[in-house]
């Protein structure tokens, strides 16, 4: 917040975010192909394979959130509501998740 | 223009209104974007789809009170079909159920609280022109008014409208009208599905524009603390809307494919329908549906009822005039209730089997959302003693709200022990339970709300007589209905029997008489609201005049405006000059203190733009 | 009065509208794709078949990602471009955006039509056949077809006897006579050629007077292949379309004649089975196994013989039972007469086409090669259990990938759509005030962004794990 609004229009800023934009988006690319590479390499189950891709696309799904779509400098007021919105996205998984977490489902599944 | 750089040639401007007489009629009222406008359109439409189903509901009643006698005057006309010999048919009153519960809470009381009164209401109080988007204001009600319309439109699909209920639980809501229709779209429950789309797009853009407008669109000196209650309640329930509905939308476009393209997300594998195996893979799980259902189902339950306790608390503190108690207790309570509110869903599904472990978290959190709801019940009832209170129909239908909307909140308590609910749920306890918060909980309130601000939409009164003729019978006869539901309940009536427990006659031959006693007092509350409509087009043109822009010497800032107040609002740059409940200020002349005025200025009685 | 902070940003809260909007937009949006996320989960954890793995084309789903990163970069530069006050620039990114959208587009068409043509038939006991249907189709064939009746559903009613659409037959049986014409005799003996008026007529007719069904007799016997997703149920002497219609005759052939490119006896023996032994022993009694011809059970016991040796020699130790991956690669196995088709365990001769073709084959296409490069194979009906193409009805996985597909897909047309209007229409407001159209392309923009930041996920969830 302590941005001056005019910082954001010079057009040096403008130039070294284009470049910036570009660096981006080659390293997803790259992420990409990590990804991609990594769910043939054998880590001795599946569901490893699972985390390490769920975490490289939550590593570059930030990168585009907080680049991007400029999170990183945004105002105080957008993240108190998104912050809520992620709480409430994560209840939607852990309840619906615990929902087999009962004598009924356990046996077999975990 | 930026409102805090207001210059005279601002003001000059300010009367839009009246520098467009071209403007032809449809585009002024029927493709308006101004916020006032569309909450007049939002109001009347829902209005008129109450009554839809209020009527569906008193053709219910029927049934349970008489079942197999033909119904009188309506029975014929239903068709042979629905109704042979005008006696209400189970499949009748299953579409009926259905749609009594979805028009209700979809197409009524919701886009009438949120909607009409916080589109009209919302912006006045926060002092701007307009919405923050005018244009999509205008989507949002075309939005809704098309989903309404196929709503009503499946009613006359060849398979009849949706039979399953307002939750539309799968698979029976995949597997009915299903085999052996022509064409799968052309079904009622496909037109559930697809209307409900229409209706949840609706209410997403709603809470956008509504979210936005509260949080950027604000007048000069409106800080948060400002922000009357009711403005409070309708951010959280903005952002209820904004959260929950998108879940709701999975299920129902998840539901649509099963439906459509014979997916099985909601499917069990083995599924048997009419002694045929479906011809589906399997795999899928109700309760998923469930599960997506009740995130929305849950909040919704509040989105119908804060815009009425917040409507009862700009009320009460005018006509009593006393401060509203605890108004920053009260915001802070509302923002708990909205929290906790989106984690309380599967109190629904107790009786699923669903698991221990996630029965009791829900069990806890459901006990602990009672306390933000007392918080705000004990504050009204606070700031009612030692008033001076007017007792007018909008008065008299707010205190009406307190003990009613307190019954309904108390029957819901056992409702939250898991143990109790296995035995009540789905019977007819839970209906009295949850008609008592909605019926003459949030009805009442937004009846209240009509009469309130009635003079500023049209610069008349309502008629004072005709509103007492409305609200005594309606009080009487809400509680004839709903109060012995929740001995019905407990003497185990389960709510989707048609003919009201008479097949069971045994056993339940003891309670039998109570349904005609109800079916009556539903009959006499159709008849209570027939003062209350005329009363509405009566007094456009008949009921008294205001003499003063701020008839009920109230504080906040809707009552700023001209009377009615025209295009862009306000004559002047609208400033908060300080907190919104400043009755019986000690030391000031007058005994209130409107938020608008500077200090020192007095409040004026008097008529800015009277009579056009 | 105007509505404040349309371009410039309200002082407090350091934003103005449109932003506030889109993200709250967004925040809905994200509740929306994690409901949809959370069924996934929820499916998947629950699902009683096994989770498909790896059964999309990966570089089809890599190259999307490509160029929806790529976009993202370019309505970024779009939006510097008009920052920096370079309408031309502007044009020209925007325009290099929505040549993505559309790529991204095509692309997805491409995978959709190539999984409607694919198709998967669970047996009575769930073993699994992949492949294409012969000659594209599968038809129930009828002859001897002798009446036919016409439903005019006049009791299926709406309220007030109001019928918005009508429930009675229609014409759409007649396409599906093969030979013959559809000349009939109705009861009072007049004969009549049925096309859409005159049955629309005769429903119409008998509506009047309460008939619920109309009888006509064929002047001579017809042949029927009728498309199995317009019937609601037949036997062997009768079917009743979807529509009421019903023909009487004799149930000719109903047998599915698959290009089989896949076996799958994953589902013959229990989820915590642990010796490979009795799972091939159960695998040998499948209704899959009794149809398939001889030389590929004998490849498909070669292929498990090598997966298993494969997975000892890399696990020693462990109990190749417990893994999912090797279950999944022993006890499936792609089936393709061409050298290096699909991921065939062993090379095959181009000679082996002909032995491989079941006998009671026909036709004499299974030469053409092309298409035809895998052995066909007959299921009778009565060996079926559910038989579908790998659409949402298939099973939960297809079902959960059009649903999040569909539904990304429609996000992308949508955010197209805006983008070109913005393209097309924004000079006007970059006249008047260009921070305005700065302001706009940014919010359309954070939408596209979105749009991408899904796909980041769906990719790998997709068609990777």
């Amino acid at each position: 917040m302590s941005h001056d609004h005019h910082d954001h229009d010079s057009p040096e800023y403008l130039k070294k975010q284009s470049l910036l934009v570009w660096k981006i988006g080659g390293w997803l690319i790259v992420f990409t192909c990590l990804t991609v590479w990594l769910q043939y390499v054998d880590f001795g189950s599946h569901s490893r394979n699972v985390i390490i891709g769920l975490l490289l696309a939550a590593f570059k799904a930030s990168l585009v959130a907080l680049i991007f779509m400029h999170l990183k400098s945004e105002r105080g007021l957008i993240y108190k509501f998104l912050a809520f919105t992620v709480i409430f996205v994560i209840g939607l998984f852990a309840l619906t998740y615990l929902h087999y977490v009962s004598p009924l489902y356990t046996e077999g599944l975990f | 223009m930026s409102a805090t750089a207001a210059t005279p040639d601002d003001l000059s401007h300010s009367d839009h209104a009246h520098e467009h007489p071209k403007q032809s009629f449809l585009w002024k009222y029927i493709f308006s974007t101004d916020h006032k406008i569309i909450g007049l359109q939002y109001g009347i439409t829902s209005l008129l789809f109450l009554l839809v189903g209020f009527f569906l509901m008193m053709v219910m009643r029927w049934s349970i009170a008489f079942p197999g006698k033909p119904l009188p005057l309506i029975g014929t006309i239903i068709g042979d079909n629905w109704a042979p010999g005008g006696v209400v048919s189970p499949d009748l009153y299953n579409m009926f159920g259905a749609m009594h519960g979805t028009i209700m809470v979809f197409l009524g009381v919701v886009p009438l609280g949120f909607a009409a009164f916080g589109n009209y209401v919302v912006p006045l109080q926060i002092g701007a022109v307009d919405m923050a988007f005018p244009k999509l204001n205008a989507w949002s009600f075309w939005l809704f008014l098309i989903g309404g319309v196929m709503m009503l439109a499946s009613f006359f699909m060849p398979t009849g409208s949706a039979q399953v209920g307002w939750t539309n639980y799968s698979p029976l809501a995949t597997t009915v009208q299903y085999l052996d229709v022509k064409n799968i779209f052309f079904t009622g429950q496909t037109q559930w599905l697809l209307s409900m789309i229409f209706i949840i797009s609706s209410s997403l853009l709603g809470a956008v524009n509504f979210v936005t407008t509260i949080l950027n669109v604000r007048c000069r000196g409106m800080t948060w603390m400002r922000m009357p209650f009711f403005v409070w309640a309708m951010l959280v329930t903005g952002f209820l809307l904004l959260l929950a509905f998108p879940p709701l939308e999975v299920a129902a476009i998840l539901q649509l494919f099963d439906r459509v393209f014979g997916s099985s997300f909601f499917l069990p594998t083995g599924l048997v329908e009419g002694g045929r195996h479906l011809d589906i893979a399997g795999g899928g799980s109700p309760l998923l549906y469930q599960h997506l259902f009740w995130f929305l189902g849950h909040p919704e339950v509040y989105v119908l009822i804060l815009p009425a306790i917040s409507i009862v608390a700009e009320i009460i503190p005018c006509h009593v005039r006393r401060p509203l108690w605890g108004h920053k207790t009260m915001i802070y309570a509302v923002l708990v209730l909205g929290f906790l509110s989106f984690i309380v869903w599967a109190h629904h599904m107790y009786l699923t089997g669903m698991g221990t472990v996630v029965s009791t978290f829900f069990q806890i959190t459901t006990v602990l959302i009672s306390v933000p709801s007392v918080i705000l019940l004990t504050c009204l009832m606070i700031t009612l003693w030692g008033g001076s209170i007017r007792f007018n129909s909008a008065m008299l239908f707010a205190c009406a709200f307190l003990p009613m909307f307190g019954i309904g909140g108390l029957t819901g308590l056992p409702l939250a022990f898991n143990m109790i609910d296995l035995y009540l749920h789905d019977t007819y306890y839970v209906i009295g339970h949850f008609h008592y918060v909605v019926a003459p909980g949030s009805l009442f309130a937004l009846f209240a709300g009509i009469y309130h601000w009635y003079p500023k939409m049209a610069g008349r009164f309502m008629n004072e007589t005709l509103g007492r003729i409305h609200f005594w019978p309606s009080l009487v006869f809400m509680n004839l209905l709903f109060g012995p539901m929740m001995i019905q309940g407990m003497a185990g009536f389960h709510r989707r029997w048609y003919d009201g427990g008479m097949a069971f006659e045994e056993t339940t031959k003891s309670f039998l008489w109570m349904n005609e006693l109800m079916s009556f007092a539903a009959w006499g509350l159709a008849l209570a609201q027939i003062p209350f409509i005329f009363n509405v087009f009566y007094s456009i043109k008949h009921g008294k005049k205001v003499t003063s822009d701020n008839p009920w010497q109230a504080t906040t800032m809707e009552w700023d405006t001209p009377t009615p107040p025209g295009h862009g609002n306000f004559l002047h740059e609208p400033v908060a000059y300080r907190q919104p409940y400043e009755y019986s200020v000690t030391g000031a002349e007058e005994d209130y203190q409107p938020q608008f005025l500077p200090d020192g200025a007095k409040p004026e009685d008097k008529l800015t733009h009277a009579g056009h | 009065m105007e509505i404040p902070f349309t371009v410039k940003p309200r002082p407090d809260t350091g934003l103005w509208n449109a932003k506030v909007g889109i993200w709250l937009f967004l925040a809905s949006e994200v509740m929306l794709f994690g409901g949809l996320f959370s069924a996934y989960i929820f499916l998947r954890i629950g699902a009683d078949f096994p989770w498909p793995v790896h059964v999309l084309k990966v570089p089809l789903g890599f190259i999307n990602t490509f160029v929806l990163i790529f976009s993202s970069v370019t309505v970024l530069q779009a939006w510097l471009a008009l920052k920096m006050r370079q309408y031309t620039r502007y044009k020209i990114w925007m325009a290099l955006t929505i040549l993505c959208a559309l790529g991204f587009m095509v692309i997805k068409a491409f995978e959709y039509s190539d999984k409607i043509h694919h198709y998967g038939v669970r047996m009575q006991d769930g073993s699994v056949l992949e492949g294409h249907l012969a000659n594209g189709e599968y038809n129930v064939k009828f002859g001897e077809v002798t009446t036919v009746t016409l439903a005019t559903r006049a009791t299926s009613k709406g309220l007030f006897n109001i019928n918005l659409v009508s429930p009675a037959s229609d014409a759409g049986f007649l396409k599906f006579i093969t030979s013959g014409n559809p000349e009939f005799k109705d009861t009072s003996g007049k004969t009549v050629t049925l096309n859409s008026a005159e049955i629309s007529r005769l429903v119409k007719d008998a509506e009047k007077n309460k008939q619920p069904t109309i009888k006509l007799t064929t002047m001579a016997p017809l042949k029927f292949a009728i498309n199995p997703s317009k019937i609601a149920d037949y036997t062997a002497s009768k079917v009743i379309f979807k529509d009421g219609t019903e023909i009487e005759g004799k149930l000719e052939d109903d047998t599915l004649r698959l290009e089989a490119d896949m076996v799958d006896l994953r589902r013959l023996f229990p989820l915590n089975e642990d010796r490979i032994k009795d799972a091939l022993a159960a695998v040998q009694n499948a209704d899959a196994w009794r149809v398939l011809p001889a030389e590929w059970k004998e490849k498909f016991l070669v292929h498990n013989k090598k997966e298993t040796d494969k997975f000892i020699k890399k696990h020693k130790g462990h109990n190749p039972m417990e893994n999912a991956d090797f279950v999944r690669d022993a006890f499936s196995m792609p089936i393709s007469l061409h050298a290096d088709g699909g991921h065939a365990a062993e090379p095959e001769k181009k000679a082996d086409h002909k032995a491989a073709v079941s006998t009671n084959h026909d036709a004499p296409h299974a030469e053409e090669g092309g298409h035809h490069d895998h052995p066909e194979i007959a299921i009778e009906k009565k060996d079926i259990a559910f038989y579908s193409n790998f659409t949402p009805k298939y099973n939960n996985y297809y079902a959960i990938y059009f649903a999040l597909t569909g539904l990304h897909g429609l996000h992308v047309m949508a955010g197209a759509l805006v983008l070109t209007y913005m393209l097309f229409f924004g000079k006007r407001i970059y006249k008047v005030n260009p921070e305005h159209q700065a302001n706009r392309v940014e919010t359309v923009g954070l939408f596209w962004h979105f749009v991408d930041l899904v796909w980041i996920f769906l990719f790998p969830l997709l068609y990777l794990m």
